[in-house]
């Protein structure tokens, strides 16, 4: 089974450091996609709205500034056009309540933020070759959480 | 018709009757007429005078003719037969004799009538008195017919004058004997037939006697008048048969008796007319007069005896009737009597009050069964005959003399009260006279034990104060109200309460007093109390006279035998309670809002804190990775950056664990105990390998645990048992555990009755100080320097509150370089 790879992504963070975390990453990994970069959770749903065409999959962080991941979600999964959006979430937290939240709002995956470049380059490998298909949102609990497989 | 008919057939009866009579007359006096004296037509033997006489008696006047005709025809063919007299002086003469002899039956009929007022014709001889005037009226009236009679032939100058007296007397006698005789015979057998139906039936032996009395008179009258079997002048005397006579009289009745004589004096006449027998010596007319003498007598006499006879057997009769009636009355009088003492006794003696009766000079008569044993002395029935003021004290019967003079004069007295000479008993004595038709006779004394129930009243007082000082005494509201809402009970809290005094609340109604009450509500409320037996709880109500709250029970009052009687009302003041409650409640949120701030620190640390640590060792690691020309001194430098860096992770995460263990309350599930442990090593496996540590784990049971909690207490004691191991001894861990009973154990904080699965997780590590047993569960303790053995002293106080979670206990046992025992107890089954 081929998958094609994503050709255009969204990454939602505010912390610059993370950002860069991911944008270092992310040119490691071949045929890197096209990277558009929103700060906050208002500037992502406005890029949906404003864009051409829909990116391929949506890379968010939690905790950001005036509208949060979850908010973000739930308005994305409200909108039939978004509704089959991927969109994977990165955060800094394991805690079980957080992950079900998410879970709950309709996010495809969830992937804990790496500490070391190395996981990092990993991580977003893995992440871009997955069938979203099979990652659907409300799909099986046990293929949600990255570092369960 | 028919009237006429019955006329024919009385004046046929009368013509008959006339007939009857004046041929039997005419028959009888042709008969006698053969006798005659001189053919003077007087006769000794006269039977018709008898026949007429009954006749007239049983029909009455109206059959005279009948007599005057059979007379006249009689003398008249004797005139003329014997030619004595002319044809018509023979008419004449004949004439004035029937007139005679008719008369003779008339005067007869009214003398007898005269002398017995109320005659009975069918009981005429059942007393000599009547006999007696019988006789009497017998010879009167013989004594007209014959003078008539004799005066008349006199005078036709039939008779001489020397024959007179002897013409008289023997015509006087003749009808005299004829009346006695015959006029008895038919009277007796007339009253006998008539009143045949109510006759007693003649025994046999009667019978057998009767005809042994018929042959007897036949035998001896034939011996003595008709000369039979011997002839002998000795044996020719009358008063041979006398004898049985006698026998005949007293032991038959009037009709036997009658007989006799008449069959004898039959057979006596036919034998003197024959010249045979007693008179055979004497000439006919004498013979025949003494005769009929003789028969006269015999019948008054034997008849007077007879009668005599009869009339003691029927007074002997009646008497002994009477007696056997008055016997009878005797019996049932005695037998009624009898009952009645009976009653009386049985009444006196199983009476439970003591009963003493004393006559007029206060003797003791009688007294009854209880009354004897409550004298209590060992001989009650001495005192007895006794007088009242006589006795000894302790036989005394209860009551004072000076009552029972009182009673003796007939008045009732009553006392209450009164206590017993001889026992600790009271009583209530009755004083009653007793009266007789001649007075007060006697006194009783009723002596009632009241003892019990004087006993029962003070304790029935002493239950009711008890009761009171109960109600009055309670901290709590009393108050009753009975069926129409009246208040029955009122105790001192509900006064100061309702400022409002006991006395002033007790018989009002309730609704009147409380107006602020008076509404469906509580009326209904009370009424499913009172007519439905329920009981209400009213755990808060406002209180509408004063600002705070109540706590209210609204139970039936039931009596003894479980009907509602009424409604208490029991009231406690919550308004303390309800105070508190509310300021705990205040205090609860504030708790609650606490620990919510609490778990978002939590939050906030576990995310924002660890936020610029990673950086630290991001950036700190792509330093190190990507500068190949750091000196010695600044790589150890990142070095020890790093290492304070994960330190501060580790600590950060730890903490994180800490504190969500307390506030996350997860799910209790049942689960094998060994497939926690699988997991665990499943986790810790690189650690495992590397420090060649082995893990036992046997029997190990299944209970209700919340499974990742308990999955952090293993993973942490075993790792800790990794990380304490002895320099160069590889860790061998073993986990094991079992049921055992609360009661079992010497833990005091387990219950006794519940089953706790104990279990252990030993090791063979470098161990501690027993005395550092308990300080190891405490948040931040560490035994060990970092850089020997890295931690952040939060692990075992995870442990203890995971097990805490579990209502559980941990310890520990240890000693330095043996290892060290983590001991726990949790429950097997959730609470």
């Amino acid at each position: 089974m081929t998958i094609t790879q994503a050709k255009h992504i969204i990454l939602a963070e505010d912390d610059e450091d993370d950002a860069q975390f991911f944008e270092d990453a992310l040119n490691s990994v071949p045929d890197s996609p096209n990277l558009i970069r929103a700060r906050d959770g208002v500037e992502l749903t406005g890029l949906l709205h404003e864009l051409d065409s829909l990116p391929d999959l949506i890379f968010m962080d939690l905790n950001m500034p005036r509208k949060n991941g979850t908010q973000c979600l739930r308005e994305i999964r409200n909108l039939a056009e978004f509704k089959e959006l991927p969109v994977v979430v990165l955060s800094t937290s394991n805690s079980e309540d957080v992950i079900n939240a998410v879970y709950q709002s309709g996010a495809n995956l969830y992937v804990e933020k790496p500490s070391d470049i190395q996981s990092w380059k990993n991580a977003i490998a893995k992440v871009l070759s997955l069938d979203w298909n099979i990652h659907r949102p409300h799909a099986v609990k046990d293929r949600f959480n990255f570092k369960d497989f | 018709m028919e009237r006429n008919l019955i006329r024919q057939n009385i004046w046929l009866r009368y013509f008959l009757q006339i007939v009857f009579v004046a041929a039997v007359y005419f028959i009888l006096a042709r008969l006698s007429l053969n006798l005659q004296f001189e053919k003077s037509n007087a006769t000794p033997v006269w039977p018709p005078s008898g026949f007429a006489f009954a006749m007239i008696l049983l029909w009455g006047y109206r059959i005279a003719p009948g007599i005057l005709f059979g007379a006249f025809a009689a003398n008249l063919i004797i005139f003329i037969s014997q030619r004595t007299v002319d044809y018509p002086l023979a008419i004449f003469l004949s004439s004035i004799i029937a007139i005679g002899n008719t008369g003779e039956a008339l005067l007869g009929n009214y003398l007898l009538k005269k002398f017995i007022p109320n005659l009975d014709l069918k009981q005429l001889f059942s007393r000599t008195t009547e006999l007696f005037y019988f006789s009497i009226t017998a010879l009167i009236m013989a004594l007209v017919s014959s003078l008539v009679g004799s005066l008349t032939v006199f005078s036709a100058h039939i008779i001489s004058v020397f024959q007179f007296p002897i013409v008289f007397v023997t015509w006087w006698l003749g009808d005299f004997s004829g009346i006695i005789l015959i006029t008895t015979f038919i009277l007796i057998w007339y009253g006998y037939f008539a009143y045949k139906k109510g006759s007693i039936p003649t025994a046999q032996y009667r019978f057998t006697e009767s005809i042994l009395v018929l042959i007897a008179v036949i035998l001896a009258t034939g011996i003595v008048f008709h000369n039979w079997l011997i002839d002998y002048s000795a044996f020719n005397f009358p008063y041979w048969i006398i004898p049985i006579y006698v026998w005949a009289a007293l032991r038959f009745q009037q009709k036997e008796t009658i007989t006799v004589i008449t069959i004898s004096s039959i057979m006596a006449i036919m034998g003197t007319v024959h010249h045979e027998g007693t008179f055979a010596h004497l000439p006919l007319n004498e013979a025949l007069i003494s005769l009929q003498a003789f028969i006269s007598i015999m019948v008054i006499t034997k008849m007077s005896l007879n009668i005599t006879v009869q009339e003691r057997k029927k007074t002997e009769e009646s008497l002994r009737e009477i007696g056997a009636q008055l016997e009878e009355r005797v019996q049932k009088r005695t037998l009624q009597l009898e009952e009645r003492n009976e009653f009386v006794e049985t009444i006196f003696n199983s009476s439970i009050d003591s009963i003493f009766v004393l006559d007029q000079e206060t003797r003791c008569i009688s007294i009854n069964k209880i009354a004897k044993f409550n004298l209590r002395i060992p001989f009650p029935e001495s005192i007895i005959g006794q007088k009242f003021n006589e006795l000894p004290v302790n036989s005394l019967p209860i009551g004072s003399l000076e009552d029972i003079h009182n009673a003796l004069k007939g008045n009732m007295i009553h006392r209450s009260q009164i206590p017993s000479p001889v026992s600790d008993s009271y009583f209530e004595i009755d004083y009653i006279p007793l009266h007789n038709s001649t007075g007060v006779y006697a006194a009783l004394i009723i002596a009632r034990d009241v003892t019990q129930r004087i006993q029962y009243e003070k304790e029935l007082r002493e239950q009711k104060v008890f009761a009171e000082l109960l109600i009055e005494s309670s901290p709590y509201m009393i108050m009753a109200y009975d069926h129409q809402y009246r208040i029955t009970a009122w105790n001192k809290i509900s006064e100061e309460h309702n400022n409002l005094l006991k006395k002033d609340a007790l018989g009002k109604d309730t609704f009147k007093l409380f107006p602020q009450y008076d509404n469906d509500t509580w009326r209904s409320a009370i009424d499913k109390v009172i007519k439905h037996g329920e009981s209400l709880h009213y755990p808060k109500i406002k209180f509408t006279n004063k600002p705070g709250w109540g706590e209210s029970f609204v139970t039936p009052l039931r009596d003894s035998m479980g009907k509602v009687i009424g409604a208490l009302s029991i009231t406690r003041d919550i308004t303390d309670l309800v105070q508190m409650t509310s300021a705990l409640e205040e205090k609860n949120s504030d708790l609650i809002k606490t620990n919510e701030e609490l778990s978002s620190f939590a939050y906030v640390a576990s995310h924002d804190l660890q936020e610029p640590l990673r950086k630290i060792q991001m950036f700190s690691k792509r330093i190190t990775d990507s500068e190949q020309s750091l000196s010695a001194t600044s790589q150890d430098y990142f070095s020890r950056m790093k290492n304070a860096a994960h330190r501060m992770q580790q600590l950060i995460e730890d903490l994180l664990v800490y504190s969500r263990t307390g506030s996350q309350k997860g799910n209790f599930v049942e689960m094998d105990l060994g497939v926690i442990v699988q997991e665990v090593q499943d986790e810790l496996k690189d650690d495992i390998v590397q420090s060649q540590a082995r893990i036992i784990a046997h029997d190990l049971c299944s209970c209700y645990i919340i499974p990742f909690q308990f999955r952090q207490l293993l993973l942490n004691l075993v790792s800790n048992s990794i990380k304490f191991a002895r320099e160069g001894v590889p860790p061998v861990i073993t986990i094991s555990s079992y049921s055992i009973k609360g009661d079992r154990t010497i833990h005091p904080f387990l219950e006794n009755d519940r089953m706790y699965c104990h279990i252990t997780v030993s090791d063979n590590g470098i161990g501690f100080e027993p005395a550092f047993s308990e300080q190891i569960f405490r948040l931040f303790q560490r035994l060990h320097g970092k850089t020997e053995y890295p931690g952040t002293g939060i692990g075992l106080a995870i442990c203890k509150k995971i097990i805490e979670n579990h209502h559980g206990v941990i310890f520990a046992e240890g000693h330095p370089g043996t290892g060290a025992t983590f001991i726990m107890y949790i429950p097997q089954q959730p609470r």
